[in-house]
């Protein structure tokens, strides 16, 4: 049997689908959790209770799924075999266990004794996956963009969590006082340095491959991976010594990153051989609509000094931007998994499916419209400070996270009774 | 009968993509097969580097020509140059896809 990067040497199907479905796990329970916090939209952007839902999202939803996409896409992209799939198991069960543990804490300030032993499990959690994506480097040989991008990604990760390690030890124990200091940091890096950075370099793979786009350049790209750096680099050493002027050039720079970053998706589309505006295109446009509004809503805040903004800059680019991406992926990385587990030894034996058919696309359709139409309501609230529209747009975006749920379960489930039977058929005797 | 470069690419007809949906060879991605009388050797490429099915391409493809009466062994090389663009595509697949 042919040594497959994309499966041989990455972890198993049913590792990566454990970060998978816990990621749609957390992301329902989020969903659940949003209504709830109607009141809180006009408070102070940095309450426990918003802090809380916010870890439980990135953390639960965002960062599982990536870490799960990350486990099956760097065999792939780098060429190489991941150091080592044990690490990644003991990795999911400390990580889930401290999300649930960490985010209770920050909640309910009955229980904010048990906070540092849930962010020490994430801590270490944490640095399990870097340490595996590190030594996973050791024998890689191709250094293209992508390739740079992961590593620098993981190296503020390695700096954003060790920094949010420090807050949660100095909610209980107060050693440092710039406590909104520590917080920014921390936001830059994990937000900025990882995620977004993430996602910058696995899209320059992604998004070509599942809208076939050729031919375009990649020097905007390129410019934005040294922009965001230098950006970032700026903003960490303002806000620790507390000069203004590197805090603001950090800002600056990561702004004009994001907008590098971009104007190259937008050369990816602008180039890509697949025109149909299926559920992935509309998710990937609406994706990059939510971020570019979120700056400006960002702008705006610095401009008008409102924390209003702020609440809303992260509404906007969690709710919208990271929700819009990581489900549109979600719809294209599951269905391959399930596929290369259940349909590649019987491909030549019996008509496969296509990777598209393992997706309810009416559902997916349905799912894409309804997000939206939640998400502009909630952002309408926040702005009017209107506790009950807030209410009306989270439960729709609820309803649009139970469609994603369903479609994930149509995925996991598809074609199961079919091969069941053909099994059959074959021990009794057919063909 | 001796097998013919026609025969081969036949049998690779029958390999599909399972993400875009159309065969290997309609999507252009097929560069060449030379036939050396029972081996077969095959040029080829994917639509992108990073794609997760590159081994199982490979495999699937060797597999579909090793089938061919008279064929005893393929052997399937992965070549990034030249770039693979749509032009080498079917008019039927750049229809397909919305590329005209």
């Amino acid at each position: 049997m042919a040594k497959n990067l994309a499966t041989d040497m990455a972890p198993p199907f049913i590792l990566v689908a454990h970060y998978m479905i816990a990621g749609a796990i957390f992301y329902a329970f989020t969903a659940f959790l949003l209504p709830f916090y109607a009141n809180e939209v006009s408070g102070y952007f940095l309450s426990s209770s918003i802090a809380s839902l916010m870890h439980l999202y990135l953390l639960g939803f965002v960062m599982m799924v990536i870490f799960g996409a990350m486990y099956q896409l760097v065999p792939v992209v780098l060429e190489i075999p991941i150091f080592s799939k044990d690490f990644a198991y003991v990795q999911f069960y400390m990580f889930v266990g401290g999300i649930l543990i960490f985010t209770f804490g920050l909640r309910d300030e009955n229980y904010t004794q048990i906070l540092p032993y849930g962010a020490m499990l994430m801590y270490v959690s944490i640095l399990i996956f870097i340490t595996n994506i590190f030594l996973t480097y050791r024998n890689i040989t191709r250094w293209d963009i992508v390739a740079k991008f992961i590593l620098v990604s993981n190296i503020f990760l390695t700096i954003g969590v060790t920094i949010g390690f420090i807050i949660a030890l100095n909610l209980i124990y107060g050693f440092y006082p710039d406590i909104l200091d520590l917080v920014q940091m921390h936001i830059a890096t994990t937000i900025f340095g990882y995620v977004i950075m993430t996602i910058m370099g696995i899209g320059m793979i992604l998004l070509p491959m599942f809208s076939l786009s050729h031919g375009f350049k990649q020097t905007a790209i390129e410019m934005a991976f040294y922009t965001i750096i230098t950006g970032l680099v700026l903003f960490l050493i303002g806000t620790f010594f507390k000069i203004n002027i590197l805090k603001f050039g950090g800002v600056l720079f990561s702004t004009i990153a994001i907008f590098f970053a971009l104007y190259q998706m937008y050369l990816i589309f602008s180039t890509r051989i697949r025109k149909q505006n299926d559920f992935w295109a509309k998710n990937m446009m609406a994706s990059f609509a939510t971020l570019i509004i979120s700056f400006f809503i960002l702008l705006t805040g610095v401009i008008t000094k409102n924390d209003t903004y702020y609440l809303l800059f992260g509404f906007t680019l969690f709710f919208g931007f990271f929700t819009f991406f990581v489900v549109g992926h979600i719809y294209k990385i599951l269905p391959f998994l399930v596929w290369y587990q259940r349909y590649s030894p019987l491909v030549g034996k019996i008509k496969v499916p296509m990777l598209n058919d393992m997706v309810h696309e009416k559902v997916a359709d349905i799912q894409f419209w309804i997000t939206l139409v939640g998400l502009l309501l909630a952002i309408s609230a926040i702005i009017l400070k209107i506790p009950l529209i807030f209410q009306v747009g989270t439960v729709i975006m609820g309803i649009g996270t139970l469609l994603v749920i369903y479609n994930i379960y149509f995925t996991l489930v598809y074609g199961i009774e079919e091969l069941e039977n053909y099994n059959k058929g074959l021990k009794n005797g057919g063909n | 009968m001796a097998v013919t470069e026609e025969m081969v690419y036949d049998a690779i007809k029958t390999v599909i993509d399972p993400e875009v949906g159309f065969d290997i060879y309609s999507l252009g991605l097929i560069y060449g097969a030379k036939v050396e009388g029972d081996h077969v050797h095959v040029t080829m490429t994917l639509s992108t580097r990073g794609c997760p099915l590159h081994e199982m391409m490979k495999q699937w493809t060797k597999e579909a020509v090793e089938k061919i009466n008279g064929i005893n062994s393929c052997e399937v090389e992965i070549v990034w140059e030249p770039a693979w663009n749509v032009t080498m595509a079917s008019d039927e697949v750049k229809k397909a896809l919305g590329a005209f």
